[in-house]
């Protein structure tokens, strides 16, 4: 027994010893799918990308339907879905274009790169994956009004195609931002205990965090006693 | 060529997991309760040993490396039902991330007690403590955690401290 050793490491030895070498199993040379936020991350961005590449083939079902009324609406459905198809190839070849190198490093410095890599991604990322409710829903709503053009004029259409998509893109995005920003904190959390600036600096981000978040709730709540209240008047 | 590069990447693979293989388990029982969490936990560490293999090419101790892999892994491995852990008393610490639930021996509760005092700090200062239980040098805490040896005993000093505060000890530090 080494005397200079602390029971408390005397304790931790024997349990060592039980664990031995953990479970055997297959090579992991195979398996492309990890388990952690920074792959499935990538994983949903791939996915959230065929997703939009896949309005390509609602339009090829949906033109036929509008042949000989080329209408604004049909266009609309064209353009959006173009879109959709553009962004979804963008994130399908972006992610496939991250590396991930930092886990070689020691700790402070590879947590400081996933930090850095993953708050310069943050914002492209969470508005494309916010994007992809926003443009299903206006493709959904153009291509209603484009085979029912009489119901254009009605208010609750109008209604529905200018503040639904943004509504939902602007919702479905900092769901996103959310998402990343929890992932972050926890990585600033653990850098904090090796990096004294990163421990102000985690502090200050819960802090804004937190701020951000009543912000928002306040806002969705005044946002639906407002509609609430609307509703009550109109009747 | 290139089944002879797999081969020798294959035999490198298999002869650092024989010699430390022990880090990946001991790892996600640190980061993880018991169960679904920490088998997924453990089998990205050696996923991420798989696959940043190509990286280590010897530039460190091989302890070294996996230690930074599988730290790093653990500290950014999200799971969505993370929960925030409070300072209860002890007698609850075998909730947390007991690996002898069952156990009733003495040795095994003061066992029991050390992974729910660990489960109690902080993310990074656990990968600390982890590495001094396991014995590693201030040097080479240093090399994993990318401080200065003289900011790892000054942590080190706190955190057994704490530890010991937590399992009531009581033993003043030397």
């Amino acid at each position: 027994m080494n005397p200079q050793r602390d029971e408390l490491q005397e304790l931790w030895r024997k349990e060592s010893t039980d664990i031995g070498v953990g479970a055997k199993g297959p090579l992991p040379k195979g398996e492309a799918a990890g388990r952690a936020e920074a792959s499935r991350l990538r994983r949903s961005v791939r996915r959230d990308g065929w997703l939009k590449i896949g309005a390509l083939l609602f339009l090829g079902a949906a033109l036929p339907l509008f042949a000989g009324r080329f209408s604004a609406a049909a266009w609309g459905v064209l353009g959006f879905s173009l879109l959709a198809v553009v962004l979804g190839i963008f994130q399908v070849a972006w992610s496939s274009s991250w590396r991930q190198e930092s886990a070689s490093l020691p700790l402070a410095a590879s947590l400081a790169a996933d930090l850095e890599v993953w708050r310069r991604r943050r914002p492209a990322l969470a508005v494309l994956l916010g994007a992809t409710p926003a443009l299903a829903w206006q493709v959904y709503q153009l291509a209603y009004l484009a085979l029912n053009p009489g119901r254009s004029g009605r208010l609750v259409n109008l209604l529905f195609l200018t503040a639904g998509g943004p509504l939902l893109w602007l919702l479905a995005t900092w769901r996103q931002w959310a998402r990343l920003e929890a992932w972050l904190l926890q990585v600033e959390g653990a850098l904090a205990a090796f990096d004294e600036n990163a421990a102000a600096n985690y502090l200050l981000a819960r802090r804004r965090a937190t701020k951000r978040t009543v912000l928002i709730a306040a806002l969705l709540l005044a946002l639906l006693l407002t509609g609430t209240l609307l509703y009550w008047l109109a009747k | 060529m290139d089944e002879n590069a797999d081969k020798q990447r294959e035999e490198a693979y298999l002869g650092l997991l024989a010699q430390h293989g022990r880090i990946a388990p001991a790892v996600a029982r640190l980061y993880t309760p018991p169960g679904e969490d920490a088998a997924d936990l453990e089998q990205e560490i050696r996923l991420q040993w798989w696959r940043s293999l190509a990286g280590f090419a010897g530039r460190a101790k091989a302890s070294t490396w996996m230690y930074q892999v599988a730290l790093h892994t653990a500290l950014t491995f999200l799971r969505r039902r993370r929960r925030r852990l409070r300072p209860e008393s002890l007698e609850h610490a075998g909730n947390v991330a007991d690996p002898f639930p069952h156990a009733g021996g003495r040795e095994d509760r003061r066992r029991s007690a050390l992974h729910g005092a660990l489960a109690r700090l902080e993310p990074g200062e656990r990968a600390l403590a982890y590495l001094w239980l396991e014995e590693c040098s201030h040097e080479e805490i240093a090399a994993v955690s990318g401080i200065s040896a003289n900011a790892v005993g000054v942590r080190l000093h706190r955190i057994r401290k704490r530890l010991k505060e937590m399992l009531g000890t009581g033993e003043e530090e030397r």
